[in-house]
């Protein structure tokens, strides 16, 4: 195993103890907020869909973690659908010490959203990166018209209320203070 | 809707393929055309024979099969589309058009001999660790240089707008898709054009009848769900197309073992990706980045390689290919490997090291299995949505292949067999 699917699987583990009710999609988002805001070297290649970022290797890794025993995955069913759920399982694995701040900052930034939330999100931060990267900057009602194109199925308004949670968290670098 | 001259193009999975003018002219430029002379399966055929279709006849399919998607989602789902998406009648033409664009040119990108090129592309700055250019990237920037005029400017698209950056978004999942995003899933997803043309395909010219799955079923059952947690709009099956869904499953995981990893195949893209190392300048390809650089980069294709090839370049992997003495398998996990098993494999790698053995892992391979579960929709009018997995035993015991394959020069098998045996003290 390389020192990067140790890292991995560590904070899929790190992230099933802290996270109530932890669904796939937690866990890509979460994984995503690791790697895009506070620097861990996970080397995943995320790409947008219109549910955010999102990269096939995290479900692979997730799955490992499942059938490795480090994980443990239940089915919970809701009035008209089903997700599963993660938890840590019966096989140890070595804690992941040298992220603690970062993990605590994540699950204590975005632990207890709804995957909504966390798509939202997440969709801002990858538009707000992708501007940064082609060397652009956005006002807020630049990047909250963008984020609602990619998905119309948000209200603007709610679209531009987390872009507030998130410019006060100092996350977003192509932000203009228009 | 433009009136517009249909053209069709026979295809051996779908009969034929109608294109309109737009389309053919898109097909008729260079660097579509080069298509023709990049192998679908790269090396495959050195096991099935019959395996040398290319990418060209791939992508015209995914453009059909895309269509069929979408045009089943619009016949059964236009309240979504209108209320959700807010299309009229134009807006589902345009994103269908966006749509079969996006599909027809998903592959524009790819290098000599497909996938077992992938791993030769230039390392690509981001804000973390270096990482290669991805052929979805290099597809991206080739339409935007390329494909930008023929595609913004063709009389055609003044019924639509369609702009390259958006057919480019879509396939790159960047940002410039736009509210083209919510479609990215029928080009690259769990239920997508992409993977559902190829599987058939690859059956067909292979040989490998048990793969070929119901897709006119998933065509006929496939529909959008919005999950009720996230509002999303997710593309999913009917209930009376679940089986069909199952079968779509089953024929990856076949292929995947049968033919995508199959320890031949895997082993002379092996030989191919080194050979390649000591053709290119540098070791890899230029980036996509500048005119010049997508210039060279369309240079390569299967033709040039074979020529080099044949005239005794790529070393000695080169020769390997040239004369099939190409490394052999000597030692390989199951398909899940336990700890015990993952610790013996290590153990054989060690021991071998001397002969310097070649380790390769189905977890790294780009047909992989793992992927998001697919939804069902009931069709009792309760609006209950189930994923595949909880409702198919089958599918809910697949794993992704984990398997490890350890391969050796030919010269050395046999030495590297007794070393293996000695190492489980079976030695005679």
């Amino acid at each position: 195993m390389t020192e990067t699917e140790r890292l991995r699987h560590g904070l899929i583990v790190s992230l099933a103890g802290r996270v109530e009710r932890m669904g796939r999609t937690a866990v890509m988002k979460l994984l995503y907020f690791l790697q895009t805001l506070k620097g861990v070297r996970l080397d995943y290649y995320f790409t947008l869909y219109h549910y955010g970022p999102f990269d096939s290797e995290v479900l692979s890794d997730l799955d490992y973690a499942e059938m490795s025993g480090l994980v443990k995955k239940t089915l919970h069913r809701y009035p008209r659908s089903e997700s599963y759920i993660y938890s840590v399982g019966e096989k140890g694995i070595a804690p992941i010490t040298e992220h603690e701040a970062a993990l605590n900052w994540v699950v204590e930034m975005f632990g207890s959203r709804t995957a909504g939330e966390l798509e939202m999100a997440s969709t801002i931060v990858f538009a707000d990166r992708k501007a940064h990267e082609k060397k652009r900057t956005l006002s807020a009602a630049e990047l909250a018209t963008l984020v609602s194109e990619i998905k119309p199925y948000i209200k603007e308004a709610r679209i531009k209320a987390e872009i507030d949670r998130l410019r006060t968290a100092d996350v977003l670098i192509a932000l203009r203070n228009d | 809707m433009p009136n517009r001259r249909s053209i069709e193009i026979r295809c051996p999975i779908y009969g034929f393929i109608p294109l309109d003018e737009w389309e053919r002219e898109i097909i008729s430029q260079p660097a579509f055309q080069r298509l023709r002379r990049i192998r679908q399966l790269a090396w495959t055929d050195y096991v099935y024979p019959g395996a040398m279709h290319t990418r060209f006849e791939h992508s015209i399919g995914v453009m059909h099969m895309a269509t069929l998607l979408y045009d089943g989602i619009a016949s059964r789902c236009g309240e979504v589309l209108r209320e959700v998406l807010g299309y009229d009648d134009s807006g589902v033409r345009r994103y269908r058009q966006i749509i079969r664009l996006a599909a027809l040119l998903h592959d524009i990108g790819h290098g000599p001999f497909s996938h077992a090129a992938e791993e030769l592309t230039p390392s690509k700055e981001t804000s973390g660790k270096p990482r290669a250019w991805k052929h979805e990237e290099y597809s991206a920037w080739i339409i935007r240089t390329c494909f930008r005029d023929v595609i913004e400017n063709h009389k055609a698209n003044s019924n639509y707008a369609i702009t390259a950056d958006e057919v480019a978004g879509l396939i790159e999942g960047g940002t410039a898709a736009k509210r083209a995003a919510v479609w990215r899933v029928l080009v690259s997803g769990q239920l997508d054009a992409d993977r559902m043309d190829y599987l058939l395909r690859d059956s067909y010219h292979a040989g490998v009848e048990y793969v070929r799955y119901d897709w006119r079923r998933i065509v006929g059952t496939v529909t959008v769900i919005q999950d009720g947690d996230t509002d999303r709009l997710r593309v999913g099956l009917l209930e009376s197309g679940r089986h069909a869904g199952e079968s779509l499953l089953i024929a990856r995981y076949m292929m995947f073992n049968q033919v995508y990893f199959h320890k031949t195949r895997v082993i002379l893209d092996h030989h191919f990706h080194e050979a390649m190392r000591t053709m290119l300048p540098n070791g890899h390809f230029p980036p996509p980045t500048t005119e010049d650089g997508i210039k060279e980069y369309l240079r390569w294709d299967d033709w040039l390689v074979l020529g080099r090839l044949a005239a005794g370049e790529g070393g000695e992997h080169g020769e390997c290919l040239r004369t099939r003495n190409f490394c052999r398998l000597v030692k390989e996990t199951d398909e899940f490997p336990d700890d015990a098993a993952m610790t013996e494999f290590e153990n054989a790698v060690q021991a071998l090291d001397h002969l310097s053995p070649v380790r390769l892992e189905a977890k790294k391979s780009w047909y992989k299995t793992g992927d998001d579960d697919l939804q069902i929709a009931s069709e009792d009018g309760s609006g209950d949505v189930r994923a595949l997995s909880s409702l198919s035993t089958i599918v809910g015991t697949m794993k992704e292949t984990r398997r490890v394959r350890l391969y050796v020069r030919p010269e050395h098998r046999e030495k590297a067999r007794r070393l293996l045996e000695k190492g489980r003290g079976t030695e005679r």
